[in-house]
């Protein structure tokens, strides 16, 4: 899956720094936004492969945005995975139980997160 | 059972008396038959065997006698008399043999008679002919002496003149020679011989009249030798006169030597008077042969006869006997079913009737008189399942209902007392009020409640306005105060139609509660509780509820504040951790191209703590959200030496590192369990990693599995640093690092034995420490294997 195009939505500059280098590293197509309003609009326009969402973001969330992007005919289809520093005990089932098709915690784990994305879109195909 | 009914029991016991009467009746028609049959055996065939037969001999006899005068029989009509007398008695005989074996006597019974009058029959033949031809002989007698009579006549004839000149000459001789006249000599001469010349005349005349008396004796002789006797003198006096008669007057001579010829013939010879008589005697003699014979033969039927009246008494006295017999087994029997039907029926009567139907009929009588008398305790005989054992069923029924009854009378009184007596003793005023509304029923705390001072208005029958209104008039309500009217009007109004508690206040000040309800009847209960105590309460413990209703949502909201602040902290650690975990990690990786040692040291550190930083994120929210009950089991099947293994392999790197040897001791009987996998995993890690941190080079760390019941007992031990008594108390709590690492600086959060305890005592386990410093420590912990980790939320 070397040509996936993966959307990475994140506010923290450093975080999407990381994220994009170690995708880029691992040989995936990255597109990114810094906001859910330019997430939205990124994944209609570009068709991403996989969405990664930070969830705390500045004007409307991560979760927001995964409910717009699935209520969307054009990128419904598209797997939204949750990339969030939200790890308290309950948040998975949370957020998969509000659409999420996935949900990473941070901080990642450098090793395992190439093999997560992995496994995951194969599961997908 | 419907067959056990007196009904049907005294339905047996008369058939069975009944059945004795049959029986009875049976035996005695079975003596009647039994007798019948002997008599007409008697009547019918032996009796008229008997006289037939006993007629029959005497028949025999009479014919026996009959014949003995047949041959007495002087004229041949007298014999043809009897001989027809003989042949009907004759006739009367046979007919009587032929009745005898008519009348079922047995042939052989009878042969002889048969024999003996076939013989009798033969005999009188045989008689008949014997004595016709004695009576015919008899009759050629008659004649011949008839004959006889005129010879002696003819003779008489001839001789007696000379005799009767003979006579006279002797006559007048005998004059002359008595000389009684003129006797002349030649005149006696002339008669003397006149006398001598008639003196043979004379003899002869004697002799034939000798010879005539001889054949009339012989024909007289009644045997034969007697008349053989008179043969011979009789030839000699023939043969004498024949030679008298020579010397008479031949004149005489001849004509008597005729007469005597014609003796002679009479005398002897074929038809010779002795002849006749001889035939007459031995035909005679035959039939008095024959006449014995057949009186023999009558006496042999009379013996025969005899044997069958014997025969036939003998079995009369047989059949008799029989008869009695049978009279006497039957009368034995009789008596017998007799005396059976008695016992029988006085068994019925006393062991039925009397035990069983009077006694029990008796003992129901006493038992329901006993009832009836007030004695519900009395016992009532319940047996059996006949007519009887259902009244004494009834008899119980109606018993256990009257005892019920009593018993429902008793609880009643007993109620209504206790009753009395509790609402006596219940703390609070109490009133009934009647549908009247008068005053029923109160206790004297109704009265206090009312009226505290002495007031004898207060009495069953007073109405419930008048008093409350004299109530209010005494100024006792404070809400009656200036408008008794009005506050009576609706105290009415409440009363009549209570709607739930009503809260009076006194003026001095009391608080009473007045509960009023209405009775089905139409009554009214009413309940006054002193409240005053309860209205204070009530007031002071409004106050510390709204207190603590803002101290609960103080409480609340810092809960929730905390924990949205831990969210946020971790939310706002994670972040940054992220990028510096990361990129850490990324350079260790040599993704974008090598790094020095320095460099790679220092990458180290920055990693090593960022994961210090996470673990401590960690195990704070770990804390946070045990203290906070939000930590769960998540209860799993627990492969506990598996577990063990996987735990011992996590430190075996950082043992390794510093020669520290490793020991594994799990006991056999220690196998899965119930538990919290992943807890129990963090809890042995966590003292494994503690003993190999506080452990010198070279040392030893171990852990020890085994079971006590329902308890695994976990001890991990090693031979450390140790730690202090005072160390000890604490090392549990938060925050609380003792001792010094081997590297002497601080490694742990100074969490972890505190999560390790709140993960033990989740479980519903305990946790220990044993130490000595500079020896060693063992920490023991347990785990229940069921029950208690029945993942009880934390506290």
């Amino acid at each position: 899956m070397a040509n996936a195009r993966i959307l990475i939505v994140e506010d923290n500059p450093k975080n999407l720094k990381l994220i994009r280098d170690l995708l880029q590293f691992k040989g995936y197509q990255t597109i990114e936004a810094d906001s859910a309003e330019a997430g939205i609009e990124l994944a209609r326009e570009q068709h991403p492969t996989l969405i990664l969402m930070d969830i705390q973001l500045p004007g409307i969330d991560g979760r927001e945005a995964m409910k717009v992007l699935k209520a969307d005919a054009r990128t419904q289809q598209i797997p939204i995975i949750a990339l969030t520093a939200s790890a308290m005990k309950g948040d998975r089932e949370r957020l998969l139980a509000e659409g999420f098709d996935g949900y990473i915690p941070k901080p990642i784990d450098i090793k395992a997160f190439p093999e997560q994305l992995e496994s995951f879109l194969s599961e997908r195909q | 059972m419907a067959d056990r009914s007196v009904r049907n029991r005294l339905l047996s016991a008369f058939l069975g008396v009944s059945a004795f009467a049959v029986l009875a009746a049976i035996a005695a028609l079975y003596a009647f038959s039994e007798v019948g049959d002997s008599l007409e055996r008697i009547t019918e065939r032996r009796v008229p065997s008997a006289l037939a037969s006993q007629e029959l001999a005497r028949q025999a006899s009479r014919i026996a006698s009959t014949t003995a005068a047949l041959l007495a029989a002087s004229t041949p009509e007298e014999q043809d008399q009897l001989s027809e007398k003989i042949a009907g008695d004759l006739d009367r005989l046979n007919d009587l043999l032929i009745e005898l074996k008519r009348s079922g006597i047995e042939p052989a019974a009878i042969e002889s008679i048969t024999n003996i009058v076939e013989w009798l029959n033969l005999n009188l033949i045989s008689l008949e002919t014997v004595v016709t031809s004695a009576h015919a002989m008899g009759e050629r007698k008659q004649t011949l002496l008839g004959e006889l009579a005129e010879t002696q006549a003819a003779i008489q004839r001839l001789l007696s003149p000379g005799v009767l000149t003979m006579d006279a000459d002797l006559a007048q001789l005998e004059g002359l020679v008595q000389g009684r006249g003129a006797t002349s000599d030649k005149r006696v001469v002339k008669l003397a011989r006149s006398v001598v010349a008639l003196l043979p005349q004379e003899k002869a005349y004697l002799k034939a009249l000798s010879i005539n008396d001889t054949l009339l004796k012989a024909v007289s002789a009644e045997t034969l030798s007697d008349l053989e006797a008179f043969s011979a003198p009789l030839t000699q006096s023939l043969i004498t006169l024949q030679n008298q008669a020579k010397q008479l007057h031949p004149e005489l001579e001849q004509p008597l030597l005729r007469e005597i010829d014609r003796l002679r013939t009479l005398a002897a010879g074929r038809n010779s008077v002795l002849r006749a008589r001889r035939r007459e005697l031995e035909h005679i003699v035959g039939a008095e042969r024959q006449i014995a014979e057949n009186t023999d033969l009558s006496s042999q039927l009379s013996a025969a006869v005899q044997q069958l009246v014997v025969g036939a008494k003998h079995d009369i006295t047989r059949a008799k006997g029989e008869v009695l017999s049978v009279q006497f087994y039957g009368t034995a029997i009789l008596i017998a079913v007799v005396a059976l039907s008695l016992i029988s029926s006085t068994l019925i009567v006393w062991l039925y009737v009397e035990r069983n139907l009077i006694a029990r009929l008796t003992a129901l009588t006493e038992s329901t008189l006993a009832i009836a008398g007030g004695d519900l305790k009395v016992g009532i005989p319940a047996d059996g399942s006949d007519e009887i054992g259902r009244m004494s069923e009834a008899l119980i029924v109606f018993r256990n209902t009257a005892a019920e009854v009593e018993q429902a009378r008793v609880q009643v009184t007993e109620a209504r007392q206790r009753l009395l007596d509790a609402i006596e003793s219940i703390s609070d005023g109490f009133a009934l009020y009647d549908p009247d509304d008068r005053l029923a029923l109160f206790n004297s705390r109704y009265r206090s409640a009312w009226h505290p001072v002495d007031d004898d208005d207060l009495a069953v029958g007073t109405t419930f306005e008048m008093i409350i209104r004299r109530a209010a008039k005494r100024g006792l309500i404070r809400d009656a105060e200036g408008r008794v009217n009005a506050w009576v009007a609706e105290r009415l109004e409440n009363h009549r139609n209570p709607r739930g508690p009503h809260i009076q206040q006194r003026a001095d000040g009391r608080w009473i509660q007045i509960n009023e309800r209405k009775t089905a009847d139409g009554s009214t209960v009413a309940v006054y509780t002193d409240i005053s105590e309860l209205k204070n309460r009530e007031t002071e413990l409004a106050e510390l509820v709204k207190k603590l209703k803002i101290a609960r949502d103080q409480a609340m909201q810092a809960a929730r504040a905390k924990s949205t602040f831990l969210a946020n902290v971790s939310h706002e650690l994670r972040t940054p951790l992220n990028a510096i975990i990361g990129f850490s990690e990324v350079l260790q990786e040599k993704m974008f191209g090598e790094l020095n040692e320095k460099q790679e040291e220092y990458l180290n550190d920055i990693a090593t703590s960022g994961k210090y930083l996470l673990r401590l994120i960690n195990d704070i929210l770990d804390l946070s959200n045990i203290e906070a009950g939000k930590m769960e089991l998540e209860p799993t099947a627990v492969d506990l030496r598996q577990l063990l293994e996987t735990s011992f392999v996590l430190v075996k790197e950082q043992a390794g590192a510093h020669s520290i040897a490793l020991s594994l001791e799990v006991a056999d009987d220690v196998d899965s369990f119930i538990a919290d996998e992943r807890k129990v995993k963090q809890i042995v890690f966590n003292l494994l990693s503690n003993a190999v941190k506080f452990t010198p080079d070279n040392g030893k760390v171990g852990l020890r599995a085994q079971r006590h019941n329902e308890v695994i007992e976990i001890a991990v031990w090693d031979t450390g640093v140790g730690i202090t008594p005072e160390d000890q108390q604490c090392i549990f709590d938060e925050f609380q690092q003792v001792g010094e690492t081997l590297t002497g600086k601080p490694e742990g959060t100074g969490l972890g034995l505190t999560l390790t305890r709140k993960l033990v005592e989740l479980h519903g386990g305990k946790i220990s420490v044993e130490s000595s410093p500079g020896e060693g420590s063992i920490f023991t912990f347990t785990l229940p294997t069921k029950g208690k980790a029945e993942f009880r939320k934390s506290a």
